[in-house]
């Protein structure tokens, strides 16, 4: 978004994504170029404080995410333990219970 | 026999050597990183290259070097790796530290309890209205009996479950926030949080469906014990019916287990069983 000055007076574009290049499209000069540039600060104004919040709220959920990892990797690590202690083994991702072989498994 | 070595901290190698020296497996060989770490340790230090590895080490982005695996941590990815053989040991190292369940389950309450927090904000009916709500759902799902796994994998879903509720009423109260970018936050931390539930869920399903379960029986007796002859006296004397004897005492099965006094049919002692097999052995013989 920029004033410009063509000839002896100021006009305001707009830029605008097409594809992979960014054009500018002409808005006009003059009362009606000026209210468009304001709203357009606007929605820059918003869009910026959106951008803060979502980052504030990803600072306070950060000591929980690490909370919640510790936990969740503890309990994988005994998960995983206990099922193999339990003779059990995974499969395609899949737990199974190991073919017990009496003679050998009962002794151990 | 184990051996660790941790010389400068930064070596994790753990090997499973025999009595006569042979190694049999280990689980971080020396690759060419290893190699080429250890050709650099032996060039001689200088000062230049001191404030050059503390200029490396006092960096802000720099990565932290990964904590030592505990014996459980690599016991269970041996096994993971298919080394059978160490589940003896395995299985040993979970009957010793029972610590870890402990230590795993309040790291889980406190996270459960910022969640919390975050949910009912400043109130505090709506707070413990969840804290009842999610310790009845840890309840459910773990049922009775449980086993120290399952009580933990229950409290995660639980966990799982308050967070999900976070980013759904946050969520609903934003109406006008859709398409935001905190919006489309909270929508991708709901998502993720509703697969780790799900997934979660799965592995209760399998420990309660694959993992041996012991079911504990409290055996209730009545504390009046009279040997039968001392029965059949008394309702002699007072002429009323014998007290019922152990032999036909009501026995009734409950969940919660205490403890279970032994008690002998012959002589109606409550002092443990008296093997009658060994008796007929012979003195010497064991």
């Amino acid at each position: 978004m920029a004033w410009e000055v063509r000839g002896h007076r100021q006009v305001y574009y707009r830029s605008r994504r097409q594809g992979d290049r960014v054009v500018k499209v002409y808005v006009g000069h003059g009362p009606l170029a000026e209210r468009a540039a304001k709203l357009d600060a606007e929605v820059r104004a918003r869009r910026e404080a959106d951008r803060q919040e979502a980052r504030r709220m990803e600072a306070t959920l950060e000591p929980l995410d690490v909370l919640r990892a510790e936990a969740e990797d503890g309990l994988r690590l005994l998960t995983l333990a206990t099922f193999f202690a339990g003779g059990l083994h995974q499969h395609k991702g899949q737990w199974r219970q190991r073919r017990r072989r009496w003679n050998v498994d009962l002794a151990q | 026999m184990w051996i660790w070595h941790s010389e400068d901290g930064s070596e994790r190698e753990i090997e499973w050597v025999l009595e006569n020296g042979e190694v049999v497996w280990r689980l971080h060989p020396l690759g060419t990183a290893d190699r080429k770490r250890e050709a650099k340790m032996s060039q001689p230090v200088t000062e230049d290259k001191v404030k050059e590895d503390k200029a490396v080490a006092m960096q802000p982005d720099r990565q932290k070097p990964k904590a030592m695996p505990t014996p459980l941590q690599a016991t269970v990815e041996l096994v993971r790796r298919g080394h059978r053989e160490l589940l003896p040991q395995l299985r040993q190292l979970l009957k010793q530290q029972p610590d870890v369940f402990q230590y795993v389950g309040d790291l889980g309450r406190q996270a459960e309890r910022a969640w919390v927090d975050m949910l009912g904000g400043e109130d505090d009916l709506l707070k413990e209205s969840v804290i009842l709500y999610a310790d009845e759902l840890k309840k459910s799902l773990a049922g009775p009996n449980a086993t120290p796994l399952e009580r933990l994998t229950a409290e995660r879903i639980a966990a799982c479950w308050i967070e999900i509720e976070y980013h759904r009423a946050w969520l609903v109260q934003h109406p006008q926030a859709d398409g935001s970018k905190t919006a489309q936050l909270h929508e991708k931390r709901f998502e993720a949080a509703h697969r780790r539930m799900e997934r979660t869920m799965m592995t209760l399903a399998s420990i309660k469906k694959l993992l041996p379960r012991t079911i504990e029986v409290q055996l209730l007796q009545k504390p009046t014990v009279t040997s039968p002859v001392e029965s059949i006296i008394g309702s002699k004397v007072n002429g009323e019916q014998p007290p019922v004897s152990n032999g036909q005492a009501t026995v009734q099965a409950t969940a919660a287990m205490t403890t279970h006094t032994p008690i002998n049919r012959l002589n109606g002692s409550m002092n443990g069983h008296h093997n009658r097999f060994a008796a007929l052995e012979p003195t010497g013989a064991k």
